[in-house]
């Protein structure tokens, strides 16, 4: 399990007395999409943000692209650039026209001029679906493509690795399926994702590997087949049936 | 009783009006610009989620404002030595910079903490999260509370008469005390700082429109 | 390092820098004229009390006067309530000094007889708290949502009773906290009577630092006297206040 481009070792973090991560060991090789699920409060997000040291870890090591995570800031920011987030919701810049959310990290980032970032802005923007709302405001916009505006603005920087936070649970039905078109798309074009979602047709469709936490453990790491079908775990197979349940078309995960 | 006022005194006494209005307009102005940019420079600071800051700027706060005005303007005036210019100055900016900050560090709570975890992941600096993302809509939320507290520098500016600044109400004292005409002196002075008061709120509901989002 | 250790080594730092500001403030503090100042301490205290009665006394009559304005201005006939929210804007837009200068040379035109210092004081800080206050009450009373009043108007309250039983108990809650900032602001304000002449605790201090050389230890006991003062009713103020606590 050796040389992942993300590799947890032993990794443990408390919220004061709560063991959010306990013993978290984990690797993720490049090229390849890594679904995360498990119940509320499981610590899938702390996971996620644990990646690009939006939280820091109390013990064990992270190792992003071949470098342990420290704490040097300047090491860190330039991780950060490398990695993309999107996240539940959102979180669109409401004073910047769309065009702006995702021109903003490339400019004062990567410090490019003017209209190369606004070429890549516009050639993401089109590539994820809204090229004509290049000038709209995010209040403007419906939940589905807000979110396909906050892929597009962490594709602009040209990630090796996108993480993605529960990136559909906050849209309507009618709107889940436009956004995992386009992570389907990033998926099938070689990018490495961890991805935090409850979506499972898209877990079956695109992931190399499933992994379920439940009370900040790695209770169960397996390849989706493999997961859906033959899970070891008791408490995965409690919660693959109480997501799966009420799903047609989908084989009951306890059998 | 009434009709024995004299309103004609404020005439004879015009220029001594116009140059106490002159003064408490600059005082007022420098006072409102500095205690902005110090107040705003602590919002900030108080806003990091470092544990020391917190405390540091909690402490500023707290100090300037449980001392009124007047006891900060003697201290500096007649126990530090500062000359009354300076000294009244620097007791309006010190006095609301401590406010300000207070407004500034609830505007930018009041941004959603998403937004802030979206510039890190992108890797921008706190530097620029700061210029580029929170206070570009801070601006706007604040404007409102930073209005109340402009016209309070307007008002605490009335204490610096106290130590002698020629400022309207230095001016209305001086009309008192050399023709007992202060109910008249007094009336002018109020419609004058009311004036200016009016100018304030006005000129920022302009701002706030002008700020309007998308 | 890890994120606890971040935190506890900055809380130990600041213990420390608390520590060493005390101890160095201690050391300075011992060394002030204090032989001299103590023979003037129960003036010094007689006068502090004397502010805290100003700000208690004046803020009962701007209670008193406050509700009347606040139900003028929102309830009231228009003429009526044209002429309480001018009243209430022009005071709030006017220095506290003039106000006070006003009081005190205006009184005589009025009453037609000389004014004392301190009723002056009282007086103005009164117009003031009134003020200040009805903005406040009326701020509380528009807090509680107009869903209420029409719900209970629809089961059959009058007007008067709905006021009473479901707007005005909302209401005192709401504007609790902005009242106790009041006794704050105005407790701060008692100082500027100085100008006057009256013996308050600001000018106690004044007319004994000329007195006795020893400016330090005096602005000391004038500091203080008003943060005690006023951190206390704060801290009483965020207490009542859940934005505050939310905050935290
Ligand atoms: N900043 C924080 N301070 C204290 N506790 C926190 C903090 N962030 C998260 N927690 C707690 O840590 C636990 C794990 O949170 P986390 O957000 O990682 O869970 P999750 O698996 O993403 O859950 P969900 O499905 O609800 O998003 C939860 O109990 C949460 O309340
Ligand atoms: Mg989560």
């Amino acid at each position: 399990m050796a040389g992942g481009i993300i590799e947890f070792r032993n990794v443990h973090k408390w919220f004061g007395t709560l063991h959010v991560l306990d013993d978290v060991s984990l690797a993720v090789q490049a090229g390849q999409v890594v679904v995360v699920c498990g119940p509320s409060g499981s610590g899938k997000s702390t996971l996620l943000r644990c990646i690009n040291r939006l939280e820091r870890i109390d013990r064990g090591e992270i190792v992003v692209d071949g470098a342990p995570l420290d704490d040097q800031v300047r090491k860190i920011t330039r991780l950060r650039a490398e990695i993309g987030m999107v996240f539940q919701r959102f979180n669109l810049y409401p004073h910047l026209s769309v065009l702006d959310n995702v021109m903003l990290a490339p400019l004062k980032v990567r410090g490019l001029a003017r209209d190369k970032a606004r070429a890549i802005a516009e050639d993401l923007l089109a590539k994820v679906g809204i090229p004509e709302k290049a000038s709209a405001y995010p209040a403007q916009l419906s939940g589905g493509q807000q979110q396909r505006v906050a892929i597009a603005r962490a594709l602009a920087m040209g990630p090796k690795i996108m993480l993605f936070d529960e990136p559909t649970s906050a849209l309507d039905p009618e709107m889940i399926q436009e956004v995992l078109e386009v992570m389907v798309g990033l998926a099938e074009g070689g990018m490495t994702m961890v991805v935090v979602t409850h979506e499972m047709g898209f877990a079956r469709r695109v992931a190399d590997r499933v992994v379920f936490m439940d009370a900040g453990r790695v209770v169960e790491e397996a390849a989706p087949e493999d997961f859906f079908t033959r899970a070891r775990d008791p408490r995965t197979r409690s919660f693959l049936g109480k997501i799966l349940s009420h799903v047609p078309g989908l084989p009951d995960a306890s059998t | 009783m009434l009709q024995s006022l004299d309103w004609s005194i404020l005439w004879q006494f015009r220029a001594a009006l116009w140059n106490g209005l002159l003064t408490t307009l600059w005082i007022s102005a420098v006072g409102i610009l500095g205690s902005t940019l110090a107040g705003v420079a602590v919002g900030c600071l108080a806003a990091v989620p470092s544990l020391l800051l917190r405390r540091l700027t909690a402490s500023y706060t707290e100090l300037l404002r449980n001392l009124p005005v007047i006891v900060k303007l003697f201290f500096l005036y007649f126990v530090l030595g500062v000359p009354a210019i300076p000294a009244a100055l620097l007791t309006l900016i010190l006095h609301q910079s401590a406010y300000i900050a207070d407004v500034t560090r609830a505007g930018i709570r009041s941004v959603p903490r998403g937004q802030v975890d979206a510039g890190l992941s992108l890797g921008h600096g706190w530097w620029q999260i700061y210029r580029h993302i929170l206070l570009p809509q801070v601006l706007r939320i604040v404007i409102p509370p930073m209005t109340t507290q402009y016209v309070s520098v307007v008002k605490n500016s009335a204490v610096v008469a106290l130590i002698s600044v020629e400022d309207l109400t230095y001016q209305t004292q001086e009309i008192n005390v050399e023709t007992f005409r202060g109910f008249e002196a007094a009336t002018a002075a109020t419609v004058l700082y009311i004036a200016i008061s009016a100018v304030v709120i006005g000129a920022m509901t302009r701002l706030y429109a002008r700020l309007a989002g998308p | 390092m890890n994120a606890a250790g971040s935190q506890r080594l900055q809380a130990a730092l600041w213990w420390l820098g608390v520590a060493i500001a005390v101890i160095v403030a201690a050391e300075r503090v011992r060394r002030l004229e204090w032989a001299a100042v103590a023979p003037s301490l129960p003036f010094l205290l007689t006068a502090l009390g004397r502010s805290w009665v100003l700000a208690i006394v004046s803020i009962a009559c701007g209670v008193i006067a406050a509700f009347p304005l606040a139900l003028t201005r929102l309830y009231g006939p228009r003429g009526l309530r044209q002429l309480a929210t001018g009243a209430i804007e022009a005071v709030r837009a006017t220095p506290e000094l003039m106000v006070i200068f006003w009081v005190y040379f205006t009184w005589p035109y009025l009453a037609g007889n000389q004014v004392t210092a301190w009723n002056a004081a009282l007086g103005s800080l009164s117009v003031i708290a009134a003020a200040y206050l009805a903005e406040v009450i009326r701020a509380g009373i528009s807090s509680v949502p107009a869903g209420q009043v029409e719900a209970s108007i629809a089961s059959g309250m009058s007007g008067l009773l709905t006021f009473r039983y479901i707007v005005l108990p909302q209401a005192l809650r709401n504007m609790l906290p902005a009242l106790l900032a009041q006794l704050v602001a105005l407790f701060k304000t008692t100082s500027l009577v100085y100008a006057i002449g009256v013996m308050d605790f600001f000018r106690a201090v004044a007319v004994t630092k000329n007195a006795v050389f020893a400016p330090y230890a005096l602005y000391l006991i004038l500091g203080a006297g008003y943060f005690v003062s006023c951190f206390a009713i704060g801290r009483i103020v965020r207490w009542f206040d859940p934005r505050y606590q939310l905050l935290e």
